[in-house]
């Protein structure tokens, strides 16, 4: 019998290995035991597995990690920075605009060439591009940015110019924007079904493994020179002990951090990793919607606003956090200052005043099941406690979040939001009324505040610097003054990576949640 | 036999109908709309529209619950909604990865649970059994995830044996990348394997036919191996059965501390971005897994105890 258990055993082991995938790869062989691999492949590990390929439908980072060094933009911020000032070209050697600033026109490379034999690049694919993005049937992320064009032209195959309905102060930095694609490709895909991104940039799309990684191979032939890595493999790691392990472990070289202050403390101290905080950061604020009744009671609004000490919270996060400068992300150009006083006796004064000298208890507020959201908002409902306003939280998952959200049924609620470049841009989907949730017109505006929408308007169309930024300070001023969004931290995005990176470039900021990928990177 | 086995078969169907149509519903009851979740901030009314359009939920539910079942019946899962891929393509990717790591977990209980579960009967109340008895105790209160990180930071950290992250290339490799977390869900299985084993065997051994094997003078040996242990395998094969089905759907924790691909994270991530199409087949396989599971593990009833393929 005990035999016969043996060989039953025995032939499970042999069916797991025969039944194992044989196209599947990994080559992640734990290097302290195997040589150093041949290849200069870069191993960068991602928290998310992506779903989607359609560089404008990308929406979480491992999407946009894998699409960064696939594809690229007309004009496009130098690497690793975000202010508007080192906007230069990409696709395009050279731009100008009219007096008017309706008109853009852009002169494009020549002898850029697609992936895979797809051909040269040409205006054609620029034209392609931005109408694709127009489309209202695609759905696009970005359609919002480009909804002042009004028509594109071609005159030859190296110039593009496209015309605006308005003048749009932020329309340099839309144009970094969307990535430009290949039409003949974007159809073989639909056609084929396959995953199977075509850009121009320094890294080739080769392969994808649902939930295990993406690899993509050196584009030699790439316009800005021969990459210096052979590959660059992305894992899809969702649980972040397993990417600290990993790393340590020299099994990935770049992955994201975490917030939490003792990881921090003890990977700033390893010899082997470089710690890396983006300056730029998300924006965390407490959103009051006013078309609840309660939150009607500017007084209330006040009191909350008094009672939130600020500096508490960012002292616990340590490295990762800075207070909020402004109502929007500090990165934004035209987030003058405007913060809140930490002062209980005033808030105690206001919410006398709102009629509630014996405090008050406030609606539910939901939040995602996330530590990012669930931190700060329990944080604030200790500190609003103080005062006598009790905030009672309530978490599901993003999903029920989001539609929640959007059907305009949170009371309140708590979100970050990364922002940069113009501010009329935060401020048109943020703090303009028609943007209210619930609206048919809506976009993010979660307070529902309206009494800047004539100055927001103004901004839109204002390429005037100076008055823009008149615009902006009065904007922010009348966001301010109605106590709408309590800032709480502007986060910091904690990148980690092996010394045996190069990035070739210095490291300020990033948009992706990762370090970007260049031609330049190496690994020593 | 094969009437049993049509008959059982047979009675899958209506149950397979029921819990189709329970998937299909629960889901679109669920709050959450995935081209809210895709679009993020820049979510307009028009922008949701158009997606709705393209993702096909812009059709009434009826029109899409025919739909679905017409494709169903067809083996066709229908595409992604987020990345247009089959979702064939997809569990036929992840399923080999789950189903490797739980037949090796199983493989790594059995090896270790049958033969101390047996010794542990043999030394039934003796100092050996208390401290096993102790030991799986510990080993089944542990969580997976916790054997996991710590199996992880002494065998891959501190002692570089073995990778941790990956699937590997090719037979050895991969039966390599599979050690650590196979033995982090297979003691787990082996504790409870060791606890059912012995008191099964225990149970069987005071039964009467082998007391009348006793008294015709059989060797000890040959007592507990060949009468006693076919007949206590069947609870064992019970707790095997559950933990493999339970195993395919919910290695989950054990697929992201590894960073492996598989089936829970393919349905886990569906569920959050309300992927319905991805959610309803992996469900559906799942479903189809536990059926089948528990049709071997009925049949192998019959072949462990004749008297039960009698009845």
């Amino acid at each position: 019998m005990m035999k016969r258990i043996f060989i039953y055993l025995l032939t499970l082991l042999f069916i797991v290995a025969g039944c194992s995938d044989t196209t599947s790869s990994d080559g992640n062989k734990n290097p302290k035991k195997n040589e150093a691999p041949k290849e200069k492949v870069l191993k960068v590990a991602v928290d998310s597995n992506p779903a989607v390929f359609d560089p404008y439908k990308l929406s979480t980072n491992s999407e946009l990690v894998i699409s960064q060094p696939i594809y690229n933009t007309l004009l496009r911020f130098k690497t690793s920075s975000i202010d508007i000032e080192d906007i230069e070209g990409g696709l395009a050697e050279d731009w100008e605009t009219s007096k008017d600033g309706l008109t853009w026109t852009f002169k494009l490379r020549k002898g850029v060439q697609w992936h895979h034999g797809y051909g040269e690049f040409t205006s054609a694919d620029v034209k392609y591009s931005i109408e694709r993005v127009m489309d209202p049937e695609l759905g696009s992320t970005s359609r919002e940015n480009f909804k002042q064009v009004d028509k594109i032209e071609t005159p030859d195959s190296y110039t593009v110019i496209i015309h605006l309905k308005q003048p749009d102060p932020a329309f340099l930095q839309s144009i970094c924007g969307p990535a430009i694609v290949k039409k003949e490709a974007i159809e073989d895909n639909e056609k084929s079904g396959e995953i199977r991104p075509i850009g121009t940039g320094p890294f080739m799309f080769e392969e994808f493994k649902q939930n295990e990684k993406a690899v993509l191979v050196k584009n030699k032939d790439y316009f800005l020179g021969e990459p210096k890595l052979e590959k660059v493999e992305i894992h899809f790691m969702t649980d972040l002990t397993a990417i600290e392990i990993a790393l340590k472990n020299g099994e990935i070289h770049m992955g994201p951090g975490l917030y939490e202050p003792a990881w921090l403390e003890q990977m700033s101290k390893n010899k082997d990793l470089t710690l890396d905080v983006s300056e730029n950061g998300v924006f965390w604020g407490l959103y009051l919607n006013t078309s609840v009744d309660i939150y009607k009671n500017m007084n209330l609004r006040k009191a909350i606003a008094h009672a939130i000490d600020i500096k508490k919270y960012v002292k616990s996060r340590r490295l990762t956090a800075v207070e909020p400068k402004s109502v929007i992300n500090s990165a934004v150009r035209g987030a003058y200052d405007a913060h809140y006083q930490y002062d209980l006796k005033k808030a105690k004064k206001y919410l006398k005043e709102a009629g509630y000298p014996n405090g008050v208890k406030l609606p539910e507020m939901t939040i995602p099941n996330l530590a990012s959201f669930k931190g700060g908002a329990e944080f604030i409902q200790e500190e609003l406690r103080k005062v006598g306003i009790e905030l009672p939280l309530k978490s599901v998952d993003m999903a029920s979040w989001v539609e929640l959200v959007y059907s305009n049924q949170n009371p309140s609620t708590t979100v970050g939001l990364a922002a940069f470049g113009e501010a009329v841009v935060p401020f048109r989907s943020m703090f303009y009324g028609p943007s209210s949730m619930g609206q048919p017109t809506a976009i993010y505006n979660l307070t529902h505040f309206h009494e800047a929408d004539r100055l927001i308007e103004q901004a839109e169309t204002e390429i005037d610097r100076q008055k823009l930024d008149d615009l902006y300070k009065q904007i922010v001023e009348k966001i301010h003054d109605a106590y709408v969004v309590i800032p709480y931290v502007e986060g910091r995005s904690p990148l980690i990576r092996s010394n045996k990176v190069d990035l070739g470039y210095d490291f300020k900021s990033t948009m992706i949640y990762m370090y970007y990928i260049t031609e330049k990177t190496d690994l020593k | 036999m094969i009437k049993y086995f049509i008959r059982r078969t047979l009675l899958t169907i209506p149950t397979m109908f029921l819990c189709i149509t329970i998937i299909f519903f629960c889901l679109r009851v669920v709050p959450g709309d995935p081209a809210l979740i895709m679009l993020g901030e820049n979510a307009t009314p028009e922008a949701v529209e158009g997606l709705h359009k393209a993702m096909g939920l812009d059709k009434p539910i009826w029109e899409q619950y025919l739909t679905f079942l017409n494709d169903t019946l067809q083996g066709d899962f229908g595409k992604s909604i987020y990345s247009e891929k089959s979702v064939s393509k997809q569990l036929i990717e992840a399923f080999p990865h789950t189903f490797n790591l739980a037949l090796m977990s199983i493989f790594i209980a059995c090896i270790i649970g049958i033969p101390l579960g047996i010794v542990s009967a043999r030394k039934h109340n003796t100092l050996f059994d208390d401290g096993l008895r102790v030991v799986s105790l510990i080993v089944l209160a542990a969580p997976a995830f916790l054997v996991g990180i710590f199996l992880l930071i002494v065998f891959s950290v501190q002692i570089p044996l073995f990778p941790s992250m990956g699937v590997g290339n090719g037979f050895f490799e991969k039966i390599y990348y599979l050690i650590l977390p196979s033995i982090t869900i297979g003691t787990g299985i082996a504790a409870a394997l060791i606890r059912f084993m012995s008191s099964s065997m225990i149970e069987e051994i005071n039964k009467d036919y082998i007391r009348t094997v006793r008294a015709k003078g059989i060797p000890e040996k040959l007592v507990f191996y060949k009468h006693a242990l076919r007949n206590s395998l069947i609870p064992v094969v019970t707790v095997i059965g559950l933990n493999m089905t339970g195993l395919l759907s919910g290695a989950v924790i054990i697929e992201m501390i590894f960073s492996r691909p598989g089936l829970g994270s393919l349905a886990l991530d569906a569920i959050f971005a309300r992927d319905f199409p991805v959610v309803q087949g992996s469900l559906i396989l799942f479903m189809l897994i536990v059926i089948i599971v528990n049709l071997l593990v009925d049949l192998s009833y019959s072949l462990l105890n004749p008297r039960i393929r009698q009845s």
